[in-house]
């Protein structure tokens, strides 16, 4: 019972969490087998078993070996196809191995727990010969004469029925109450109460008949009699004696019987093969009294003691040779009090709350208590883990040689850098330097590799959970393994455990079907879950797949939005794919438990934030009806880890590889383009997706700092002045933009805009510089991080953050980077949080911008730039910004007002000036003082309207509603930046209310034209098409309209005699205005036609290539008046 | 506790446990005030100042440095005592002091001598010594000219909740 030195019990641990390790899959295959037993496998377990016996009897762990060896006595029958592995076989030796585990958790105590139940219930299986479940109620012990155990099997009887007839004489001396026994030597008997014996037996305990010499066999051996009663009690229940019987804990230290001889009976779980452990003496001097009452030797079981008539009744002197007869002896009679029950296995079996103490019913309950085990299973493992993990570490001695010899090669390159640097030769100081690199790296992947596990440590434990849970929520569930090998640091596969066996319980628990709701659905019965590691880029990736009910994003989003999580419209705006992962929302599910909504989601939140610590990704991907699919992304390692290093504010910051998606640099010129705003969010479109922008400089609040595009030097104050300013001085830019500016954070491309107008027309398409944006990951959803700049990407070691700085959350830790100074890690997950970026906002908002931007590209794929004005304080209207000539900045009493109408004095003119109000039913201008005079250009003059700021020019997908809110003036509506604008229709306006400017042109026009001419107008925009269709034919031209390119061409070919003049827009499907233009061109019978390209703005390469394949004219698309006018002179040329 | 002791600083058991005797005090000044702090609670003095900000971190907090592998946490003293903000220049030193098992770098304006002080002379702190919170301090003690406030460096360095 002495533990021996540590060392040893570690190795003994180590060495038995092995083969424990193995078991259980093992045990689950002898399962699948059934009666078709695999002896290599049983042997297997059986070996296993046995080694883990075999050091628990060295080390005296009592329990661990009494617990092994009933399992190996079962491995043996099921060896000797004596009995059949049931699946409740198995479950009572699976329990037995989760026992064992446990008892290895807490191995020092292990001795003091109980394990009586699965010893018993092990017993009662063999006892049974494998018929366990069946087992009747035991009788009550006081039913004297009946064989206890009711559940022996018959089978097992008979063989012991002509072993009694032998050993008869050994209990002769019985009556109904009691039995005596006694050594075959004729010395000392004790008698015994039948109804104390019998019990044994049911309880699947061993009895025996011992007898120890005080002088000889205890003190000889340096033990006292106190510490050989206390064990004894410790073990088992001692029935009866040839001394007084008091609890060992009363007796002194140096108390002794007052008999020579101690004779007890001993009722014990320990086997005949082990009692000696206990005792350790001469082993004639145990007998065990078998359930047919009659004694046996201890050793060679089979072999009854054998009772020879000539030697009954004869003692012999020589005891040893006495030894194997068995005799009946006269019986000193102890009083069989009650005194004799020890406390604890009586104690352990209250416990236990057992109603009966009762073998057969025992077994039952175990085996239908056996279904609330996993759970229990799970939480023992876990708990045995947290106990002695990173204890120690196994490692290939060959990997522990490459070890030694890289840090010998260290040493060796460190001496010659020191030696080189001794001398001042810088060429061999270099090579020393080279070496010293390559060794490092060497060493440092070598060092990795000793932390190196297979992630089949953790995936072994799941065919056990999947089938005890599938078991007992009474599913067929098949688990699929690959990529055990997988490896992965330590510290990763000790926490992912239980994220990953969460994930996979839910997969059978919420995700699998019963049999009979997937027959319906005509599945398989059988459910299949997938679970695979594998390496890619890098990292590891686990997958869980199910092919059960799936997840039902719909209803996973009503809960959210039932626990407030998401607003109704976010939910609305979602893709399936979100919705799905919104049960990674903290609090999506916190208590109970949503099987409605087919259940996953319980702690799903605490999943991914365990795996958030590991610096994994987590993903779900689900279809409901076919089955769910969870990929997690885990980094290799958590010590060293590859970052992006980049930079802002002037300090560098590492972003973990992980979470790196791509690096984007939005030049210059295209800032304006591709940056959004929505709401009050920066977008970038990417790859035809939008992407939510979060500027690192604002979140963590530090001065970006940007390189001037013309200097090339980097300014660190100017763009804060610029801020400055801009919302101090400028009238033009009312104070709400600026400090909307300051609160969000805002890309540069937005600001650009407002500044531009202050810096003049020049610089309106040129943005202050470049942005580099860190696209990063966070599984759930992936944002830009605007930075200054961007460095290398970097092997960096991970060190934490003093006590002070845990309440910074944007960070992960810190670094040391190649100069000495620390750099800080960034956590993109609490950056994205910092910034009010949560999941679902974000998504939500990428959501709402995707579809707006779904039906801009439906409506009209190409750009269209607006002005954006006011003329009453809550209306916003827009004007294409092509038709503007200028905007002026005029006071209100530089209006004048002659001739009933509105005129300022502009450049030496007047120019007159009209208000939307006066031709369209919209509020009156703004009584203001300030007003801006926007000037176009219609009907050859200048004219101007009046307006107020904000004024903003912005480039955007027009999508026009030509219906909602046309009036006259007012072509339609848009949205921008969440506001209604009225797109103004500036030459209506004029026509409407100076009809006579227009009246001359058309008369004369409409003369010359007498024939009207027939124009073929290509163009995909309904809106456009309407638009500029009606203009052509107030012009009295006939227009054919084509949708696209392709569909003009057939018309073109059909009626190629009346058409005289082609229009076409340049973006269009099927066939664009460039590929229409050369097949026009290209044609012979069309070549003369002139083509006018219709556009949104007119880029010189667009020209240039336009001219190249025969464009005769670039027109933008809302200025009708020289549209117009372009169609008179090319039909006039013709 | 730490109240308590307080009290019973007036019967000259306060402040630390092995108080009687001499103690050297590693003296240093932050702004104008003279403070020492037990040296041995002292792992090094350095003037490394090349740290790294770290943003949205305490006000207290100057940043984190590289010291020899180790990331440690410059706290200006002068912030956390409630002291008028001091300057780096070349006098500034770290004093780097273990405090629940991790290394925090205390900014001061400059060092001062290490002195002898018999805890027998040490007087309990006022509940306010120039401004400073006396809790911060674990007593007073008087040289000829001066007096030095013998900080607590654990009741400094303790979280703020």
């Amino acid at each position: 019972m002495t533990i021996q030195d540590d060392e040893t019990l570690q190795m003994y641990l180590e060495e038995s969490l092995e083969h424990l390790a193995d078991i259980e899959n093992d045990f689950l295959a002898i399962e699948e087998n059934g009666a078709n037993i695999d002896d290599d496998l049983v042997n297997k377990v059986y070996r296993a078993a046995h080694s883990i016996k075999g050091g628990a009897g060295f080390m005296g762990l009592t329990n661990i070996k009494n617990l092994t060896h009933e399992m190996e006595n079962l491995l043996g029958k099921m060896r000797g196809r004596e009995i059949v592995p049931t699946p409740d076989i198995i479950n009572v030796l699976l329990t037995a191995a989760d026992q064992l585990k446990a008892l290895m958790a807490d191995i020092l105590n292990s001795n003091d727990i109980d394990i009586s139940h699965h010893v018993r219930a092990l017993q009662a299986i063999l006892e049974a010969g494998g018929a366990a479940p069946a087992a009747p109620a035991a009788p009550k012990a006081d039913t004297t004469d009946q064989k206890p155990a009711g559940g022996i099997a018959t089978k097992a009887a008979p063989a012991k029925v002509v072993k009694q007839t032998q050993t008869a004489p050994a209990a002769a001396q019985n009556d109904e109450n009691t039995l005596s026994l006694a050594f075959p030597d004729g010395g000392m008997g004790l008698v015994v109460d039948r109804a104390k014996v019998t019990p044994m037996f049911s309880q699947g305990k061993c009895v025996y008949l011992v007898k120890m010499d005080v002088e000889t066999h205890i003190h000889a051996c340096g033990k006292t009699c106190r510490s050989v009663l206390e064990e004894m009690e410790q073990t088992g229940i001692i029935l009866s004696s040839n001394f007084p019987l008091t609890p060992a804990a009363e007796l002194a230290d140096d108390w002794t019987p007052d008999v020579p001889t101690m004779m007890v009976v001993f009722g014990t779980i320990l086997k005949p093969s082990d009692i000696n452990v206990l005792f350790e003496i001469d082993e004639y001097c145990i007998l065990e009294l078998k359930a047919d009452l009659a004694l046996y030797q201890i050793k060679g079981d089979p072999v009854p003691t054998a009772v020879e008539p000539e030697s009954f009744g004869v003692p012999a002197p020589d005891i040893q040779t006495q030894a194997a007869r068995a005799q009946t002896a006269p019986v000193t009679t102890v009083d069989p009090s009650p005194v004799a029950a020890p406390a604890p296995i009586d104690l352990m079996e209250t416990a236990l709350s057992e109603p009966e103490k009762n073998t057969g019913t025992y077994l039952e309950e175990t085996i239908s208590t056996y279904a609330e085990a996993p759970l229990e299973c799970v939480a023992d493992k876990r708990g045995g883990k947290v106990e002695h993990e990173t204890t120690s570490l196994r490692v290939h001695l060959s990997l522990l040689d490459q070890l030694m010899t890289l840090a010998g090669e260290l040493v060796l390159s460190r001496n010659q850098l020191l030696q080189s640097m001794g001398s001042n030769d810088q060429r061999s100081s270099e090579v020393a330097g080279q070496r010293i690199d390559l060794i490092t790296s060497e060493l440092q992947e070598a060092i990795m590799l000793t932390r190196m596990q297979s992630i089949g440590n953790v995936f072994n434990k799941f065919p056990r959970v999947v089938r005890d849970l599938a078991r007992s929520l009474g599913k067929q569930v098949e688990l699929s393994l690959e990529g055990k090998d997988v490896e992965l640091d330590k510290t990763i596969i000790e926490a992912i455990g239980d994220p990953l066996t969460h994930l996979v319980r839910n997969a059978v628990d919420h995700g699998i079907e019963t049999p009979e709701i997937r027959q319906r659905t005509r599945k398989n019965k059988t459910g299949q879950i997938y679970l695979r590691a594998y390496h890619e880029a890098g990292q590891v990736n686990i997958e869980i797949a199910d092919d059960g009910k799936g997840l039902d994003g719909n209803k996973i989003a009503a809960k959210a939005v039932e626990k407030g999580l998401i607003s109704d419209e976010q939910a609305k705006l979602m893709s399936a794919r979100e919705r799905t992962n919104l049960i990674f929302l903290p609090g999506f599910s916190t208590a109970e438990k949503i099987t409605d909504v087919s259940g996953r989601g319980v702690g799903m939140d605490v999943v991914k934030t365990n795996l958030d610590q590991l610096g994994g990704i987590i993903d779900i991907d689900s279809e409901p009806g076919k089955g769910t699919t969870i990929r997690i992304k885990l980094p290799l390692t958590l010590a060293i880890i590859p970052c992006q290093v980049i930079v802002t504010g002037g300090e560098r910051y590492a972003i973990p590889q992980v979470n790196l998606e791509e690096l984007l640099r939005i030049p210059a010129d295209q800032v304006n383009r591709r940056i959004e705003r929505v709401g009050d969010a920066d977008v970038v479109r990417l790859r035809g997706n939008l992407l939510p922008l979060i500027r690192l400089s604002d979140i963590i609040g530090v001065t970006s700092l940007y390189t001037d595009p013309a200097t090339g030097e980097t300014a660190i104050n100017r763009r804060k002045t610029l801020l400055d300013r801009r919302s101090k001085k400028s009238p033009a830019i009312p104070s709400d933009d600026a400090s909307q500016e300051k609160q969000t954070p805002a890309a540069a491309g937005q600001d650009t805009p407002n500044r531009r107008e202050q810096l003049g027309n020049d610089r309106r398409y040129h943005s202050v510089g470049a942005l580099n944006i860190v696209v990063v990951s966070t599984g759930t959803m992936k944002y830009g991080l605007v930075v200054d700049h961007l460095h290398d990407s970097e092997e960096i070691v991970v060190k934490p953050l003093g006590r002070d700085l845990k309440k910074c959350k944007g960070y992960a830790g810190a670094t040391i980077m190649g100069d000495g100074r620390v750099a800080l890690i960034l956590d993109v997950s609490n950056l994205a949080h910092m910034a009010g970026l949560t999941t679902v906002e974000g998504t939500a908002r990428a959501a709402e911008v995707a579809a707006s931007e779904r039906d801009a590209v439906h409506a009209a794929r190409d750009k269209q730039s607006l002005l954006i004005f006011r003329s009453a304080e809550n209306e916003q209207f827009a004007a294409p910004l092509n038709l503007v000539e200028r905007i002026e900045k005029i006071k209100r009493e530089d209006i004048e007002h002659v001739g009933g109408k509105q005129v300022m004095k502009y450049r030496g003119g007047s120019l007159p000036l009209f208000r939307i109000d006066e031709c369209a039913s919209v509020q009156p201008l703004a009584d203001q003082n300030n007003l801006l005079v926007i000037v176009f250009m219609v009907a050859g003059r200048e004219i101007g309207l009046l307006a107020i700021g904000p004024v903003d020019a912005m480039e955007i997908n027009l999508s026009l509603d030509g219906s909602t809110l046309r009036q006259p003036g007012i072509m339609g509506s848009t949205i921008i930046n969440d506001r209604t604008t009225l797109i103004v229709d500036i030459v209506e306006i004029v026509q409407i209310l100076n009809p006579q400017w227009f009246e001359k042109p058309k008369k004369t026009k409409a003369e010359e034209d007498a024939p009207a001419a027939t124009i073929l107008f290509a163009e995909d925009s309904s809106f456009f098409r309407n638009q500029v269709k009606g203009s052509m034919e107030k012009e009295g031209f006939i227009v054919l309209e084509a949708e696209d390119g392709v569909i003009a061409w057939d018309l073109l070919q059909e009626k190629a005699q009346d058409i005289s003049l082609v229009v076409t827009d340049i973006e269009m499907p099927n066939m664009d205005g460039f590929t229409l233009t050369s097949k026009i061109k290209e044609h012979p019978a069309f070549a003369h036609l002139p083509v006018i390209a219709l556009t949104t703005l007119a880029g010189d390469e667009d020209i240039a290539k336009g001219k190249q394949v025969g464009i005769d004219d670039y027109q933008i698309k809302l200025d009708r008046e020289r549209l117009i006018k372009s169609i008179h002179e090319f039909l006039k040329a013709a | 506790m730490a109240v308590s002791r307080q009290h019973h600083s007036a019967t000259n058991s306060f402040g630390m446990q092995s108080q009687s005797g001499m103690v050297e005090l590693a003296t240093f000044y932050v702004g104008e005030a003279l403070c020492g702090m037990d040296i041995l609670k002292v792992q090094e003095i350095n003037k490394l100042m090349e740290m790294t900000q770290v943003p949205q971190a305490p006000d207290y907090v100057m940043g984190i440095l590289n010291l020899r592998g180790q990331i440690v946490t410059i706290i200006d003293l002068s912030k956390k005592l409630g002291l008028p903000q001091i300057q780096i220049n070349e006098n500034s030193r770290n004093i780097i002091v273990n405090s629940d098992n991790e290394y925090i770098g205390l900014l001061v304006s400059r060092i001062g001598d290490v002195v002898d002080a018999d805890w027998q002379k040490v007087e309990p702190p006022p509940a306010n010594i120039g401004g400073v919170q006396g809790n911060f301090f674990k007593g007073v003690f008087k040289m000829e000219d001066r007096l030095i406030g013998i900080l607590d460096a654990d009741k400094v360095l303790a979280e703020e909740i």
